[in-house]
């Protein structure tokens, strides 16, 4: 089955080298819709502003956005997103948790650093399609406080961007009622905050490569469980469901 | 990955702020172990206590008005060392000659001379000048102080407020009639306006005492302050009616006063038992004293004179004493200086009574200083126990007005003292020995006033500088660590006030309070005011100067200014940071928005991989700088999990192995320059290797021993030597960054191969002052960044 991707980037040069590193990855990309700004997108996919996309006949499986649009944050795409049966990545300048962290927690499957290399590119891209979500040290350590202590994460209440503050109503949230984690899941964000890479952690820990990973999705999930079930209430009160 | 810092899970996260760190405290209704501030003088408090005073002014008027229509002498009378009765000071002129002689009886004509109807004769015996008959201890003095009133009232039956005329038999001089007129408003003497509203103020006090803390410990204070009152006011009676006493209020009188004593020592050991905390089984004790009191005067009704005499003496002394054990056990047991207080008050009041008992049975057998020291030293010890009755809910206010009272107390006593020596030992009149003496005790007060002043120890063992220095570097490390607020305050407060004990609990609190008559000052620890939806804060400081003082309102003012400066400080400090790091961010966002994108764009469109590769490390170092921008302070340990991760990612592309080692002896906040001189110096060290040497494996070491960051990355590849490199602008930035830091750098060929490049930075500082380190290691392994 051909594979189905939209790509939101305002860069037209960006654009067209994320189709490159689309196109490299997967042998049966079935056609790449583009759009450079929230408004075409949402066109595209037949919904309106803060409202839910959801799939119809044929839906995209892989869906790259920018945060920094023209007419708005990417994290409020993801966010309509939230209910959309597809791999979510986002392709960003950003490197800082303090603009991955909400996005992850707007449901990101992963993201990608534009300005990585080609091949480097290609093969995160596989990796996240695969399952095998990249967490920056950073970003493990931001995860561990979130789940010791439910903090409110600080990455969500600056106004310093725009793209964490249309997050950060949701952010909040998600804090007051988060899932636990396993020691063991803890123990691999702990290796992970230090900077251990994935096969590392296996060794320190005398477990498959594999194990690490599923930990480190299970994570994922539990990251934004709470906010996907949120994001469902909010929804099927405003009658959309 | 042996020698990397492994560490727990607890520190893991340990830039971000210790939000389980903070202790539990417990709350302030639970160290004071009762609510917060009653709500006072609302609804009926204020009414019945506006109540109590009326009714009690009403009462002290109408007394007076029954005064002034008593009958009265236009003279006054004194008893001779020989024990008889004098005419001392005569009110009108014309009786003036009459003054010094000495008066035998007075006859009173009934009905008038003309139908020569029998005169009664009633003679003045020297007791019956006596105010009281509390103060008499032999029954046959007592007798003949009744008798003597009993046969006045009698021969004056028929006086009418019109007034009637008697004859008074003089020794040595013809008799002289005169006219026994009511006293009226005029004639009430200044005595009783004084003792009246001493007595008033006493009542009143008692009663707000008791209304605004209705607890068994006030309530003996106000029972106390009520015996002083009724005391009080039966000596205002006394001193006017003198001669005139009604019978029925002679023996009332005796009885009352009597009871008003054994009372008030009951009192005293009732506050005794419940002064600072309540003593084991107080009920059980309080209702013995009471008991016993009320006991020694049921007996003391049914014996003879002396001996109810002396009963009463003793058992007002040994409730006192009583008190005084308890209080001294209570301050072995606690400390706190309100014991220590009563300890000095109940002292001093004991010893003068036992001394007024000494001298009133000494003086026995002479009626003259018999009388003066049964009227004015008795007087005088009242109103010196009324005084410390009414200063005692305010021994908390200003230290000043204490050590003023006590001056004068002190005076007021040596006069009365000199007073009565003058007259005893130079048969002084009453008013020149009243003028010396006074005259002394207010020069001994004013001497003393200056010495004491000038003398005292400052209670200031902090200079206002050091102070000062302290609040800002206070501030500053609340900027830091927000959690060492309490710590570093109760510092300060212990420094300022010497205190038994510094409490935290928590609790909200506006301004420093003092709780516990001044035994406890409350002071609120001052927060950022970010952190005002954190808990907060409060120091409970347990007694001034190692409990042997009360904290007065100067100390309270103190602390008020104290928390005040801190917290302008505070968020002054806290106004410019933020203007700053908007400022910076600002920039920051610019930068990496504008620049960043249009870098995007020109790396994706190179010509040539090395351009696009020149261009990717422009965007890396634009982005390390925005970074460091936008960042105050990252941990070592973090940024070390940064780095490897960045280099291993780059090296794995490189299909070149990491071995990453980190050794830190102790964990450091690095400030924004160290942050991004020690990124960019690994980024092109590593950069260096992948780009030219075709190396296999790089060994990347970082350490911190004894101050020294040292850093080194080796690799396998195909270089040598180094020193004929030409220093591009990689490695110059390499030397550049290093110098930076105030470290040396080097490059050295390996065996078998490959190139070793070493950096060393000797005294290696955090980015905030070791000492705050150390602190916020006590914590956990906290440090001052996130």
């Amino acid at each position: 089955m051909a594979v189905k991707v939209l790509i939101l980037e305002d860069n037209p040069v960006a654009r067209g080298f994320l189709c490159r590193v689309v196109r490299e990855s997967f042998s049966d990309v079935g056609g790449i819709t583009e759009a450079s700004d929230l408004e075409s997108v949402r066109r595209i996919l037949g919904h309106s502003a803060g409202g839910r996309a959801s799939p119809q006949a044929e839906p995209f499986q892989l869906i790259l956005v920018d945060l920094e649009l023209p007419d708005g944050s990417g994290l409020e795409l993801l966010t309509e997103l939230s209910q959309y049966p597809a791999t979510r990545i986002v392709t960003t300048l950003y490197s800082d948790d303090e603009h991955l962290f909400p996005a992850l927690q707007c449901g990101a499957d992963g993201y990608l650093l534009k300005e990585d290399r080609f091949e480097v590119l290609v093969e995160e891209l596989q990796k996240i399609v695969r399952g095998q979500p990249p967490l920056s040290p950073a970003i493990a350590r931001r995860l561990l406080t979130h789940f010791r202590t439910g903090d409110p994460l600080p990455g969500a209440q600056p106004a310093n961007h725009t793209g964490a503050s249309a997050a950060s109503s949701a952010t909040v949230l998600v804090a007051s009622e988060h899932e636990r984690l396993t020691p063991r899941e803890s123990e691999v964000l702990t290796y992970l905050s230090k900077g251990f890479t994935i096969k590392e952690i296996a060794a320190l820990m005398g477990i498959k490569w594999f194990t690490v990973n599923d930990h480190i999705k299970s994570i994922y999930k539990k990251l934004n469980v709470s906010s996907r079930a949120e994001a469902a209430v909010l929804a099927s009160k405003q009658g959309l469901v | 990955m042996a020698g990397h810092l492994i560490a727990s899970e607890a520190d893991a996260a340990n830039c971000d702020p210790p939000a389980d760190l903070q202790h539990p405290w417990p709350s302030l209704e639970a160290v004071l172990q009762r609510p917060l501030s009653l709500p006072r003088w609302v609804g009926w408090r204020l009414k019945a206590m506006v109540a109590i005073v009326v009714m009690a002014l009403a009462g002290v008027l109408l007394m007076a008005h029954w005064l002034a229509s008593q009958p009265r002498f236009p003279f006054s009378l004194s008893v001779t060392p020989a024990g008889e009765v004098r005419l001392d000071t005569a009110d009108y002129p014309p009786l003036r000659p009459l003054e010094g002689r000495l008066l035998k009886s007075i006859v009173i004509e009934h009905g008038g001379s003309a139908e020569g109807s029998p005169a009664i004769e009633a003679p003045i015996p020297p007791l019956a000048l006596f105010p009281s008959g509390r103060w008499l201890l032999d029954e046959e003095g007592l007798r003949r102080f009744v008798a003597g009133h009993v046969e006045l009232s009698n021969a004056l039956d028929q006086w009418s407020p019109d007034g009637v005329t008697v004859r008074l038999k003089l020794q040595g001089h013809p008799d002289e009639p005169i006219l026994i007129a009511p006293r009226g408003w005029a004639g009430i003497t200044p005595m009783y306006w004084v003792l009246a509203t001493l007595s008033l103020v006493v009542a009143s006090m008692g009663a707000m005492v008791l209304l605004s803390n209705a607890d068994w410990r006030y309530g003996g204070f106000a029972l106390l302050s009520m015996t002083q009152a009724g005391n009080l006011l039966l000596m205002a009676l006394e001193s006017n009616l003198g001669l005139f006493t009604p019978t029925w209020l002679l023996s009332l009188d005796t009885a009352l006063r009597a009871l008003f004593d054994l009372l008030g020592a009951a009192g005293l050991v009732h506050i005794a038992l419940l002064n600072s905390t309540p003593a084991r089984h107080w009920g059980f004790k309080a209702a013995a004293a009471w008991t016993c009191a009320l006991g020694l005067w049921t007996l003391h009704g049914g014996l003879p004179a002396a001996q109810a005499w002396w009963l009463l003496q003793l058992g007002c002394a040994g409730l006192a004493m009583c008190a005084i054990a308890l209080t001294l056990s209570e301050q072995r047991r606690l400390p706190h200086p309100l014991n220590l207080l009563m300890f000095r008050v109940l002292l001093i009041g004991s010893l003068t009574w036992a001394l007024l008992t000494l001298a009133v049975w000494l003086t026995r057998d002479r009626p003259d200083l018999n009388l003066e020291i049964s009227t004015w030293g008795v007087a005088g010890w009242q109103t010196f126990v009324t005084s410390m009755v009414l200063i005692a809910p305010y021994f908390s206010r200003t230290r000043q007005v204490q050590r003023e009272f006590m001056l004068l107390a002190a005076s007021g006593t040596v006069a009365a003292s000199l007073d009565l020596l003058f007259i005893a030992v130079f048969s002084m009149g009453q008013l020149a020995s009243m003028a010396i003496s006074l005259m002394l005790s207010m020069g001994l007060y004013l001497s003393f006033r200056r010495w004491l002043l000038t003398q005292l120890p400052r209670p200031d063992s902090l200079s206002m500088e050091q102070v000062f220095q302290q609040i800002y570097r206070i501030a500053r490390q609340i900027e830091l660590q927000p959690e060492s607020a309490c710590p570093a305050m109760s510092r300060l407060m212990r420094d300022l006030f010497d205190p038994l004990d510094v409490l935290i609990a928590e609790g909200a609190l506006n301004q420093v309070t003092l709780e516990q008559d001044g035994g406890l000052m409350l002071v609120p620890v001052p927060s950022l005011a970010s952190m005002a939806q954190t808990r907060r804060t409060v120091l409970v400081i347990k007694h001034a100067r190692r409990g042997q003082h009360l904290f007065t309102r100067d100390d309270c003012a103190l602390a008020q200014r104290i928390v005040e400066q801190l917290q302008r400080a505070l968020s002054f400090d806290q106004a410019v940071e933020q203007g700053r790091s908007e400022e910076r961010l600002r920039i920051a966002q610019d930068l990496h928005d504008d620049i960043g994108a249009r870098l995007l764009t020109l790396m994706y469109q190179a010509p040539t991989p090395e351009i696009e590769e020149y261009i990717r490390h422009t965007i890396q170092d634009l982005k390390t700088l925005t970074r460091g921008l936008a960042a105050h302070t990252h941990c070592l340990t973090q940024a070390a999990g940064e780095w490897k991760r960045d280099i291993s990612h780059r090296l794995s592309v490189a299909r070149c192995e990491l071995d990453w080692q980190v050794k830190l002896e102790r964990e450091i906040g690095l400030n924004v320059v160290q942050w991004s001189a020690l990124t960019r110096i690994l980024r092109e060290l590593v950069s260096n290797t992948i780009s030219h040497a075709q190396a296999r494996r790089v060994q990347v070491t970082l350490s911190l021993q004894e101050g020294t960051l040292r850093l080194t990355v080796c690799d396998d590849g195909v270089g040598t030597a180094p020193e004929t490199w030409s220093h591009g602008l990689g490695l110059g930035g390499v030397r550049k960054r290093v110098k930076q830091l105030g470290g040396n750098v080097r490059w050295s060929v390996r065996e078998p191969q490959g190139v070793c490049c070493e950096v060393d930075i000797p005294n290696f500082a955090g980015a905030c002052p070791e000492d705050q380190v150390d602190q916020a290691s006590g914590h956990a392994s906290g440090h001052a960044s996130h």
